[in-house]
């Protein structure tokens, strides 16, 4: 997957779950910059992403995801 | 994972799927029946379980709100005022109990374990008006085939939810059963459960199990507000036995629970009389000859359903939509009560497009997948707990089956929705490579055939090489696809300018779209043209099964000329008949 897919799907996901516009996401966006990204739709994110992906983040990953550039790195070294 | 995917249709699992999907239904507009609000008290997260319990309830009509309370308030809400529990006032109630949370130790006794639960039972009851879901505990290991130790922490466990079970039975006006372990069982522990999430937050589940249990909570909210299904109206053919009773005779359907597929069926009837025992009224609708249906009924070594597990049926060849119309009106029961069954994708998109408030199924292809399907139809639409209030009803359907007679159905546009299914029908002479269909179905077609006559391949060719014979078939299809040769015809030049219908024969598996008329209307164009005749003679020969064509000729506008009903004789002048073709049939002639 190249990387602007895979920032594709990641912030359609992100979007979805927040409850927000998908150009709203942005490749630095974080938890600081989006209101609506809280503690609880953060574990449902997660959640979704590890569907998406068909992968299990560690437990490290799940508390430091708080970026897109972040959730992006977690993303590739699974998946890779 | 883009498009528009309705709530049908998506992964019920899936997170981004089911969100999407609502969206998208919401954004569309979708036929709300009921609203209900549903709180949460729980001592464990259960983060995202608002998100399933919306989409499945929604799937069944039903808005929900689901507030869920902060994380291990329970007590307070229950008993404060001013919480915002009796704020809300739900319809449903939902104490959703970890069992980390509630004995943490792995020497705890069970009487301690159920002497606070049931304080938490008993205060939930007596300080909030609502419906109340409890759950059963899930085991911490897997192996629930072992009997476990008293004192171990499965045997305290599993002592804990017998009294979960025994408490939900003495008090099923008010309470309903998750069996979080028997979720667990079914969708595999590695589905259901995430261990690092449990240590981490207290969120031990996985978005498979949140479903699971949303499901079962978005049935609880439909029974709770009397909106279950009541009624489940069965197809005959290919769907209680295999097979076509009218072609296939009674020993020829399949039913024998010791071979396959024969087993696929007597396993779905099983299920559906095991539905049927919740109170739930079955029907039959079905294009079939009933002496024939109740004779297999009766007789068949394997048949389990009787005529008496049926509260009415509509064995007819009329159209199902009007029949189902009709049902609603005799039992008075409203079409969004009732679950349809049938194994034709062209009945199942019919009753749906003229009858959206009925819930449609069709038998799944793969028969092996048949019973399970039907389960799980159960689990959604009858579900089981919530049989008391409908229990009673039966012997009210029962009486309201008199009153069948005075039923008046307001029969929708059939002609209008035939007219959505683009039919053509390919209508030639006979050609070499059709003789042996046209003579196999010469043979096995009992249905619509006015005067049964086998004949073989040599027969046919024999014929459609003489001059003084014409075999018409016709190839139809519609928008679901083409069924092929299902149309025959053999006319036979009876003396100069006159022709007799020696043999007219057409597949059930295109009953109901009136191509037998379209078929006829060119068929007396043609000889007609060809050979100059000018009167057509036919004839109906009454057998044991084909009653549904026996009034063709008439409603076609043949004169009956005999008065005999095991023979009818009949002849239409070519002069002065009217054109019977329907237009919403395209003809192709090649």
């Amino acid at each position: 997957m190249t990387d602007e897919a895979l920032f594709e799907k990641v912030a359609r996901t992100m979007a979805v779950v927040i409850g927000i516009d998908q150009s709203e996401i942005k490749p630095d966006s974080s938890m600081d910059s989006i209101d609506k990204w809280d503690s609880l739709k953060h574990m449902k994110m997660i959640m979704a992403l590890e569907q998406e992906f068909d992968v299990m983040f560690d437990d490290e990953d799940v508390v430091e995801m708080l970026s897109v550039p972040l959730i992006l790195i977690a993303i590739k070294e699974k998946v890779a | 994972m883009s498009g528009r995917v309705g709530l049908e249709e998506c992964d019920a699992t899936k997170l981004v799927d089911v969100l999407s999907a609502l969206e998208t239904t919401r954004a569309e507009g979708v036929n709300v029946r009921a609203e209900c609000a549903i709180y949460v008290l729980t001592n464990i997260t259960v983060n995202g379980l608002e998100t399933f319990i919306d989409f499945h309830a929604l799937r069944d009509g039903v808005d929900v709100s689901v507030q869920i309370a902060p994380f291990n308030v329970l007590h307070q809400e229950l008993v404060s005022e001013t919480s915002q529990l009796h704020a809300t006032k739900p319809n449903l109630l939902v104490l959703a109990l970890g069992w980390e949370g509630f004995a943490g130790r792995f020497d705890i006794v069970p009487d301690d374990v159920v002497s606070r639960l049931e304080g938490l039972f008993d205060l939930a009851a007596s300080k909030s008006a609502a419906t109340i879901a409890v759950n059963t505990f899930v085991l911490p290991s897997a192996p629930t085939e072992r009997a476990p130790a008293a004192g171990s922490v499965s045997g305290t466990i599993q002592a804990v939810n017998d009294w979960i079970r025994d408490y939900v039975r003495a008090h099923r006006d008010r309470f309903f059963l998750c069996d979080w372990g028997g979720y667990v069982q079914d969708i595999g522990r590695a589905q259901a459960l995430d261990s690092r999430y449990a240590l981490m937050a207290k969120a031990p589940f996985r978005p498979a199990f949140l479903t699971r249990y949303a499901a079962d909570l978005a049935r609880i909210s439909c029974a709770l507000l009397g909106l279950n299904k009541k009624v489940l109206v069965l197809d005959c053919d290919n769907t209680l036995w295999g097979g076509v009773l009218g072609e296939d005779g009674p020993d020829g359907i399949k039913l024998d629970p010791d071979d396959y597929p024969g087993n696929a069926f007597f396993a779905a009837q099983n299920v559906f009389l095991d539905i049927a025992r919740r109170g739930v009224v079955l029907a039959i609708c079905s294009k079939n000859n009933e002496a024939d249906v109740l004779d297999l009924m009766h007789t068949h070594p394997h048949c389990l359903m009787q005529p008496s597990d049926f509260a009415t049926m509509r064995i007819n060849w009329e159209n199902k939509a009007e029949n189902i119309q009709a049902l609603a009106g005799e039992l008075n029961l409203g079409l969004d009560s009732f679950v349809f069954v049938d194994d034709s994708a062209f009945e199942i998109d019919m009753v749906s497009n003229q009858l959206p408030d009925v819930f449609c199924a069709q038998v799944p292809e793969k028969i092996f997948e048949y019973p399970d399907a039907m389960i799980a139809l159960g689990e959604r639409f009858f579900f089981a707990g919530a049989q008391t209030a409908e229990d009673g009803n039966r012997s009210n359907l029962y009486a309201a089956r008199k009153k069948a007679e005075t039923a008046k159905a307001a029969f929708s546009d059939t002609e209008s929705y035939l007219r959505s299914l683009d039919i053509t029908l390919d209508m030639h002479q006979a050609e070499a490579p059709e003789f042996a269909r046209v003579a196999q179905l010469s043979g096995k077609t009992n249905q619509f055939n006015v005067d049964k006559k086998v004949y073989s391949e040599a027969d046919i060719r024999a014929m459609a090489d003489s001059d003084d014979h014409a075999i018409f078939v016709g190839v139809s299809a519609d928008k679901f696809g083409e069924q092929g040769l299902t149309i025959v015809a053999i006319v036979e030049k009876a003396a100069p300018t006159q022709a007799h219908i020696d043999s007219m024969l057409m597949s059930c598996r295109v009953f109901e779209r009136n191509l037998e008329y379209m078929f006829l209307d060119t068929l007396l164009s043609d000889v007609q043209q060809k050979w100059g005749t000018k009167t057509v003679t036919a004839r109906h020969v009454a057998s044991a099964k084909n009653q549904v064509c026996r009034d063709f000729f008439a409603d076609a506008g043949f004169r009956k000329v005999s008065a005999a009903d095991a023979v009818q004789e009949f002849e239409l002048d070519l002069g002065a008949r009217a054109s019977i073709a329907p237009d919403y049939i395209r003809l192709l002639q090649s």
